[in-house]
């Protein structure tokens, strides 16, 4: 036998670690596979003269690190914890001669410190091989403080998730809200939201993702290959792992043993998070549900809010008469049906009224990195661009937001055309939405109508930089990411459209001439709106490229017109020796 | 309802105390508290005179054998072993391997692949190599078939002759602690219904074997709780002293008349008033 260890709590860490090494062992030969083709890769672009390659795999290898620490983690405290669950190892571990949170610290480190270990024998092999694949020693330091930082943040949370546990399975799922509840939530009332209010596709609100550590560092170290490491995010992360492990070693103390195999260990523990099971599980059931009625519920409150609320009780008395071995122990349950209940009528409520502001909602210039706006595709990323977007969002919202909230955008009389916003914020959320526009002549001629709101926009200068730096950037000759198609209906009683395409040499002369006609109407010329006027012609041109900074492929495409595009029209007849009649000619 | 309520034992050191009460009368949650591993609602637990919650002082020096022992699922004795040796400062490597004499289990084997009875054996095994004051053994001999649990108890006795170690031993059977304890806990619903020195005579009830002269009855004056006869020898189960027992009997002139001791179960039907079915059940 191996020599004695001078104290108890000592001897239960080191049995603990020799114990359950397999965890450590397995996540080490695990990151081993990324890692060893990590600097295959890295050699092979470091040969080819890339420069940073090993950085940049070492990057994409922080986003496979947080999933695989997650695990590791998770899988090393529950091995060594999972004791409170068994009624036969419980009573045994009680009467170990230690108390109980050197117990818990003991287990807790041996944990983690295999873990951190592994790291280390990674990091060691990365700073050994890492000099063949560009991969420097500061690199290596950064990798390994990232890896031991997330091993500390996710222990710690999984070490809390096990103490208020009862059983395995309760601490899996209390792990997971964790680490992604907030997230989902939030998601998934963006989903319902976005039934309710047509205009809403694609976020409500600033991203709440920091409350949920695991999907914010993938999303945050995913921007890592940018050179930008959170180190804040990782720190701060830390430290709630560090204060979950007190907490949990403070709980540990209280537990009772006896509490093994029940679902949780304290009683509040288990009203608060069966609650909060409840209504993001009956969220995922109700937009499952409303998914196969969207057409008939969209913009129905009564009928999303019945069955949303519907959904959070069911699944709440679903998961508590699983939880506590049948339905008679519901009886004990009432008051956290009532909350659930509560809860998802108040959501209902708000969504229904838009008390959240979610359709009202606009994001502030400051927060906004870049947005785009269709019809006429453009992308905005200065502050003068992202100003002029924010006050056309807000005239829309402002002018027809209660229409298009409820479903009821449709007058036949009128003519509607649609436009996506999208926001890209500097937190790196998208917000999407869009807007049916009234584009009668009424409405353009309307001072404060959502038309002639859109109008102004699109005469703006800023509309019209965005344009012309489009077309600078796309019609650049022997770029064979360029293309530009002109389609026209040659003749009245044609029954199809003739296409062809502008050669690259035809390129500079073309831009100087949609150049010319935007300079004069604005981004208005690049708009299917000019298409609504009796100087239409059945033609178009359409500018094809990719965006820049992005592998998006972008179209601009200019509803040809007498009206708005004289000099491309001009150019057009006579380079491609072609005629166009009226758009109101064509059949 | 409280699972214990106001229990108090006294033990006195080198003693082999049994604890008997029906099915969730409390037996193991007390044990449980004993050995530290349950926390009180209210209240202390103390052995050896000191608390006995988060006090590694006191538990290094308890030994606990429970009803169903716990193993690592991977490990063998010899692996168990090596944990009670890092965790317990009373485990001794001599002590082990003298004990191990008395067991014929392999120390390799993974413990996952013992039977029930094996395991206890192992757990006998561990527990006796920690060397400890108190000794506590929760349903003990469940599970062991008659030659290991007379070796089991010959081990435990063995100890408390050479160590003056204290036992505190559970049973819902009495017949299972006959001739075992020296006092006894009859443990009812979460309460200590009553305690007996079993190493001192009974002051109220005397058991006798008489043989009286052909055609003599028993005098009058006697509280005869219940009566055997078995040809001319009676054996009688009388309530009071022994002096007028004795004194009584006398006066019908037996041939023979002698006291034996009670058994712990004719003390618990007859002393202890145990003849409720709940109770009756511990007897059978």
């Amino acid at each position: 036998m191996s020599s004695r260890t001078s104290s108890s709590s000592i001897g239960i860490f080191r049995d603990a670690c020799l114990r359950r090494a397999h965890v450590a062992l397995a996540y080490l030969v695990i990151w081993l596979v990324p890692l060893l083709s990590l600097l295959y890769r890295g050699r092979a672009m470091a040969d080819g003269g890339m420069e940073a390659g090993g950085q940049q795999l070492l990057a994409f290898s922080s986003v496979l690190g947080v999933l695989l620490t997650l695990v590791a983690s998770y899988a090393a405290v529950l091995r060594n914890l999972n004791f409170a669950f068994d009624r036969v190892a419980a009573p045994f571990y009680g009467s170990l001669p230690v108390r109980r949170r050197p117990l818990f610290h003991s287990l807790f480190l041996a944990s983690l410190v295999p873990l951190i270990l592994a790291n280390l024998v990674l990091a060691l092999l990365l700073l050994v091989l890492g000099g063949m694949a560009g991969i420097g020693p500061m690199d290596v330091l950064v990798w390994f403080a990232e890896q031991g930082l997330m091993c500390i943040t996710f222990c710690g949370i999984a070490s809390l998730c096990m103490v208020v546990s009862g059983r395995a399975s309760v601490a899996t799922i209390l792990f997971c809200m964790v680490n992604g509840y907030v997230v989902v939530v939030q998601w998934g009332v963006q989903q319902v939201v976005s039934l309710l209010a047509p205009s809403v596709h694609n976020g409500s609100s600033p991203s709440l993702a920091w409350a949920s550590p695991a999907v914010y560092l993938v999303k945050s170290l995913s921007a890592f290959q940018n050179g930008r490491v959170p180190w804040l995010a990782l720190v701060a992360y830390a430290l709630v792992g560090v204060a979950c492990m007190v907490v949990a070693a403070e709980l540990s103390a209280r537990r009772d043993l006896e509490r093994a195999g029940d679902a949780f260990a304290f009683r509040p523990v288990h009203e608060v998070a069966s609650v909060l099971f409840a209504l993001a599980a009956g969220l995922g059931v109700s937009l499952t549900v409303l998914a196969l009625f969207a057409d008939s519920v969209s913009g129905n409150p009564l009928a999303v809010g019945t069955v949303v609320v519907a959904s959070c009780a069911l699944v709440f008395c679903v998961a508590e008469a699983g939880v506590g071995g049948g339905v008679s122990a519901l009886r004990r349950r009432k008051a956290g049906l009532v909350v659930t209940v509560a809860i998802s009528v108040a959501f209902a409520v708000c969504c229904a009224t838009d008390a959240m502001g979610v359709v009202r909602y606009v994001p502030s210039v400051d927060d906004v990195k870049s947005v785009s706006v269709s019809n006429p595709n453009l992308t905005f990323e200065s502050r003068e661009g992202i100003s002029q977007v924010v006050g056309l969002h807000k005239s829309l919202v402002a002018g027809g937001a209660t229409n298009l909230a409820n479903g009821s955008a449709t007058d036949d009389s009128a003519e509607y055309n649609t436009v996506d916003i999208t926001y890209t914020l500097k937190d790196g959320t998208l917000i999407s939405r869009e807007y049916t526009i009234d584009l009668s002549s009424k409405s353009l001629s309307d001072t404060g109508s959502t038309g002639s709101a859109f109008k102004a926009f699109l005469q703006s200068e800023a509309a019209t930089d965005a344009t012309c730096s489009m077309l600078q950037r796309s019609l650049v000759k022997d770029t064979s990411a360029t293309d530009v198609s002109l389609d026209y209906c040659p003749s009245p009683d044609a029954t199809t459209w003739h296409s062809e395409s502008i050669a690259g040499t035809d390129y500079k002369a073309l831009e100087a001439v949609l150049e010319q006609d935007v300079r004069a109407h604005g981004a208005y010329a690049a708009s299917y709106m000019q298409g609504t006027y009796d100087t239409a012609l059945a033609a178009s041109l359409s500018v094809g490229a990719v965006a820049p900074g992005s592998n998006d492929y972008q179209v601009l495409t200019f509803t040809l017109s007498e009206r708005y595009t004289p000099k491309t029209v001009e150019w057009l007849k006579q380079h491609c020796q072609v005629s166009f009649i009226k758009a109101s000619e064509a059949s | 309802m409280a699972a214990l309520d106001c229990v108090n034992l006294t033990v006195p050191e080198g003693a082999v105390y049994g604890l008997v009460g029906p099915n969730g009368a409390g037996k193991s949650t007390l044990m449980g508290h004993l050995t530290g591993a349950l926390r009180p609602t209210e209240g202390t637990v103390s052995v050896l005179g000191e608390p006995v919650w988060e006090n590694p002082a006191i538990k290094a020096r308890i030994g606990s054998v429970p009803s169903d022992p716990f193993f690592f699922s991977t490990e063998s004795i010899r692996g168990m072993a090596q944990f009670y040796y890092d965790v317990f400062p009373g485990f001794d490597l001599a002590r082990f391997e003298a004990v191990g004499k008395s067991f014929d289990l392999d120390r390799k084997r993974p413990l996952r692949k013992f039977s029930k009875g094996m395991r206890k054996q192992a757990a006998f095994w561990l527990t006796l190599s920690l060397k400890p004051d108190v000794l506590l053994l929760d349903e003990p001999m469940d599970g062991l078939d008659p030659l290991v649990r007379k070796r089991m108890w010959r081990l435990v006795l063995d100890d408390v002759a050479e160590r003056n170690t204290t036992v505190l031993v559970s049973s819902h059977n009495l017949r299972e602690l006959e001739g075992i304890c020296d006092h006894m806990g009859i443990l009812r619903q979460g309460t200590m219904l009553r305690e007996y020195d079993l190493t001192r005579a009974s002051d109220g009830l005397v058991k006798v074997q008489v043989v009286l002269p052909e055609g003599a009855e028993l005098p009058r004056g006697l509280w005869v709780a219940n009566r055997v006869a078995s040809g001319r020898m009676q054996t009688l189960i009388v309530h009071g002293d022994v002096g007028h027992v004795r004194e009584v009997l006398s006066t019908a002139h037996p041939v023979y008349m002698e006291t034996v001791p009670l058994s712990l179960e004719e003390l618990f039907l007859y002393e202890l008033g145990g003849a409720d079915d709940e109770l009756k059940d511990l007897v059978l």
